[in-house]
């Protein structure tokens, strides 16, 4: 019998696959403020309906994949000790893949915590959280939040 | 009798409402390439799920988007698309800069969803900044986040 690598690396800092971390990430955004909001949710959904890699690139079954993807984010979503260390443990993984990966996820997950125009406490935290872990830079924060402000803003 | 005053404007440069022009250039920016690319819709639906200015139309944002499909649906080569195009930027210039920022942004956003720009897309692109007057620094700095976030 093989050795299930994943599994074996579960809850190791950096030991997520590529689509686990982006999915963690983008899935955080939406549920960062405590409130299902129809805006966001519509742009997460938006996002992975297109993304190659959150569909397993050439995966067989796509929809399996994500359902797999779905069920481990249930297992912590509600969890705020998990939560914390899930985000950590994706941007540790997701940094493996390089700084442009790194920006476009950084992007989407800012468009989804504006898609509902608001800014709470809590996103902005966790926006400032994860730019720090990912190592973006601050223009390239400023450039983003500047264009997607202005992209939600009517 | 009451004049019908759309129907007087119909055909002047500018003649759009401030919801019709959003709406039409979104949708262009989703067939110009003359594919309907599921990421592209997709993006469309998400972001008219979101856009305050077409929920918060008068006769509600369906009967714009019916109106605007309507008057879309003679408009089968590029060089019509661009000419409603061109239309809608008129109306929405006047609504100011931050607006025709925002659905800049927005149909670029639906353009690069599939991850590639066709040639019909970069005239459109060019054509929206220059007609809305959208500033060569937001264009620049808005083409890189864009971009970025479609990357993968």
């Amino acid at each position: 019998m093989s050795l299930d690598f994943d599994a074996l690396f579960e809850g190791t800092l950096g030991g997520m696959s590529k689509e686990e971390a982006i999915y963690s990430l983008l899935i955080m955004a939406v549920a960062i403020d405590g409130q299902q909001d129809e805006r966001e949710k519509a742009e997460f959904e938006s996002l992975v309906s297109r993304s190659t890699t959150l569909r397993g690139g050439s995966a067989d079954n796509p929809e399996g994949f994500l359902a797999g993807l779905q069920t481990k984010a249930e297992a912590w979503l509600s969890d705020p000790i998990r939560f914390n260390d899930v985000a950590m443990n994706a941007c540790a993984s997701l940094k493996h893949e390089g700084p442009q990966l790194c920006k476009s996820v950084f992007v989407q997950m800012v468009d989804i915590v504006l898609a509902d125009q608001v800014l709470r406490r809590e996103e902005r935290d966790f926006i400032e959280f994860v730019a720090r872990q990912l190592d973006m830079e601050q223009e390239f924060i400023a450039r983003t939040l500047m264009v997607l402000n202005a992209k939600n803003d009517f | 009798m009451s004049l019908d005053f759309d129907a007087l404007f119909e055909g002047v440069s500018g003649g759009m409402t401030k919801e019709e022009a959003v709406y039409a250039l979104l949708k262009i920016a989703m067939v110009i390439d003359g594919e309907t690319d599921a990421r592209e819709v997709a993006q469309l639906s998400a972001i008219l799920k979101r856009s305050k200015t077409l929920l918060g139309a008068k006769d509600g944002a369906e009967q714009v988007i019916r109106k605007v499909d309507e008057r879309l649906a003679s408009a089968s080569t590029p060089e019509a698309l661009h000419a409603a195009a061109k239309d809608a930027c008129a109306s929405l210039k006047h609504e100011g800069e931050e607006i025709s920022k925002s659905v800049f942004t927005q149909a670029l956003d639906i353009m690069l969803a599939d991850t590639s720009v066709h040639p019909n897309e970069k005239v459109l692109i060019q054509l929206l900044s220059e007609h809305l007057a959208i500033p060569d620094d937001f264009v620049r700095m808005a083409v890189m986040v864009i971009t970025s976030k479609n990357k993968y």
